[in-house]
């Protein structure tokens, strides 16, 4: 009687036990046509993932020279020219050079001192002028002599070194498979169906920015003897993605991006005015350019502008720091939206989205001689904008829960960065954000 | 055994020499372990077919502490229950009660052939066999096929209960056959 289950159970195991089915030649024929394929595959997989390594590691050498070289600013104390109080004495005895000055003639290094009437005296150290320029020094003795008066412009005396002691090998441990379906304990296989997953990474964007600005014919009168063109810069952040079931995915995240231009020929002679003189002790004098007028720090005098001309004599005219660096930096909360157009390797998508912009360092910088001084800022900058951003984004698994992520990415300001309605500018940024994402739950 | 360690270690190494030698060792046990499960010759031949194909590709992860066959057949289980799975989903999940006990035949032993018990499984329905040959021949838990099959506990044993009601009636019905063909 088969009345227990043990015994049914017991008949068909022993029965089955050791059973061989020799399957038809042609299962080997399909089978070794699939692992040539197979390998075909993973040739073409190691090729764009070493791809990928390398770009990612460029990207990083990249951006870490970038980081350095924009980051470092120019230490320099300068000598803020102080005119005197009344314009007449201003040029017989507005000046003294103390002791460690010499004279320019012998091209030595020079310092200069304002008068006791002034107590923002401040050391400075000036570069040694090459012997072609007339560097004349106003001074009491040879007032009759100098026939120019020149600030002389700080030059960085830091040199960068960009001997990197990066590590000698940087390796990318290179898995043979993306998903490791079979372990040693062997697990059971998942599902196909895709489940709703929440990923964090770091991601590091070296972009460069530009603009689409208009101005006021004002405006454009006052600045159209200066040239803007784009900079280069360096963000990065932290990014949160939320992978939907479907191909849908959302992310947001905390970012700092740079935006801003470079400003070129603001160099300008004018004759010599009372009016402008008293001007620029009360630092109304202002460099104009599309994104606005370059204002002083406050509490700073007109370290923008220096004389360039005979000076106290006839026609002292002025003239502002040749080139200038206007940067604004946002803290950047983005909300975008992901879709998945490739659901394997590669695993491309298209994003898109709008990010708040919350202003956090408005900044311009003196440009000479490949060093930079902040000298001011721009004016009437909003604290807060919106940007409106697409990319396309390439994910390469190094294994389960970690991916190398690739994504150039077109940002534009739907505000204007200016809350004058004299100036119209809406920076576009184009960056590459590469970095790490792991899923975490 | 060392002629084994030699083979895999060779796979590993994407040789494929060494691959047609394991095939050749492993493809009829593994033929017949799909042919347990599955509807048809052809299906069990697809799933042999994508079986090794995750053997070759996974073999790296083989790191010689267990039954290399053993490792091999969880593979070609697994393979026929995704297979399995994306074709009939829906045949998993239902339950019936478990039915009384009708068995009214002895057997004296289990003087079966090979082919007789393979075409009593093969003629279980899909959800019964599924669940008998993991839990009989394979030795998962309820639990391990809750998990692996996505149905409940209780599903995979009262589908377990009637597969041997099932397989018991057939038995029953063959050692019929062969009393009557005796006399």
């Amino acid at each position: 009687m088969l009345g227990k289950k043990k015994d049914i159970d017991a008949v068909f195991k022993t029965g089955l036990s050791g059973y061989e089915i020799a399957p038809e030649p042609y299962v080997w024929e399909a089978l070794e046509s699939g692992l040539a394929q197979q390998k075909a595959q993973r040739r073409t997989l190691i090729m764009w993932r070493s791809l990928a390594a390398a770009c990612a590691i460029i990207l990083l050498l990249v951006s870490f020279g970038m980081f350095f070289k924009v980051s470092e600013p120019t230490v320099l104390e300068q000598q803020r020219f102080s005119m005197a109080d009344e314009p007449g004495e201003s040029a017989s005895s507005g000046l003294i050079i103390d002791d460690k000055v010499v004279n320019a003639k012998s091209n030595q290094p020079v310092s200069i001192s304002e008068n006791d009437g002034d107590k923002l005296a401040e050391q400075v150290i000036v570069q040694q002028m090459p012997k072609q320029e007339p560097n004349a020094i106003l001074h009491e003795e040879e007032v009759g002599q100098v026939e120019s008066v020149q600030l002389l412009a700080g030059k960085s005396e830091i040199a960068f070194n960009n001997d990197f002691n990066l590590a000698p090998e940087l390796k990318i441990k290179r898995q043979n498979n993306y998903y490791p379906l079979f372990a040693s304990a062997y697990e059971a296989p998942e599902t196909s169906q895709k489940k709703r997953t929440l990923s964090i990474g770091g991601v590091v964007t070296p972009a460069y920015n530009s603009k689409v600005s208009s101005s006021s014919p004002a405006v454009r009168s006052a600045s159209n003897s200066v040239t803007e063109s784009g900079i280069s810069s360096l963000g990065g952040g932290i990014q949160l993605r939320i992978n939907t079931k479907s191909r849908w995915s959302f992310e947001t995240g905390v970012l700092y991006a740079q935006v801003g231009q470079e400003v070129a020929g603001n160099k300008q002679s004018r004759s010599y005015d009372e009016s402008l003189m008293n001007a620029q002790k009360s630092t109304s004098i202002e460099v104009v350019n599309s994104m606005g007028a370059v204002v002083p720090n406050n509490g700073r005098d007109n370290s923008l502008f220096y004389a360039d001309g005979p000076g106290f004599i006839e026609s002292t005219s002025f003239a502002t720091v040749d080139n200038i660096k206007q940067t604004l930096d946002y803290i950047e909360i983005p909300m975008m939206a992901r879709y998945s157009i490739l659901n394997q390797f590669p695993y491309i998508s298209i994003s898109g989205g709008i990010s708040s912009n919350f202003l956090v360092n408005n900044a311009a910088y003196a440009l000479t001689d490949g060093s930079k001084e902040k000298i001011g800022e721009t004016s009437d900058i909003k604290p807060f904008v919106l940007s409106s951003s697409i990319g396309v984004g390439v994910d390469v698994p190094l294994s389960k829960v970690i991916r190398l992520s690739l994504e150039p990415r077109l940002k534009y300001f739907i505000n204007s960065v200016s809350a004058n309605e004299n100036y119209s500018f809406h920076p576009y940024s184009f960056g590459v954000y590469g970095g790490i994402t792991f899923v975490i739950q | 055994m060392d002629n084994l360690n030699q083979i895999i270690k060779a796979c590993q190494k994407r040789k494929a020499s060494a691959q047609k030698q394991l095939y050749t060792a492993f493809a009829a046990k593994m033929f017949a372990v799909c042919m347990l499960y599955c509807k048809d010759k052809t299906e069990a031949e697809d799933c042999l077919q994508e079986g090794f194909i995750k053997v070759f590709t996974n073999i790296d992860k083989f790191n010689f502490k267990g039954s290399f066959e053993g490792w091999v057949r969880r593979i070609m289980v697994n393979t026929v229950i995704e297979v399995y799975r994306k074709k009939q989903p829906e045949t998993l999940v239902d339950e019936f009660p478990v039915l009384a006990d009708d068995s009214d035949c002895d057997i004296v032993d289990s003087s079966f052939s090979h082919d007789e018990l393979m075409t009593m499984i093969q003629e279980l329905p899909p959800k019964y066999k599924l669940v008998f040959n993991m839990y009989v021949l394979e030795g998962y838990s309820h639990a391990e096929i809750s998990e692996t099959c996505g149905i409940s506990i209780g599903t995979s044993k009262s589908n377990l209960a009637r597969a041997r009601q099932w397989l018991q009636r057939s038995v029953n019905n063959k050692l019929l056959e062969k009393k009557q063909a005796v006399c």
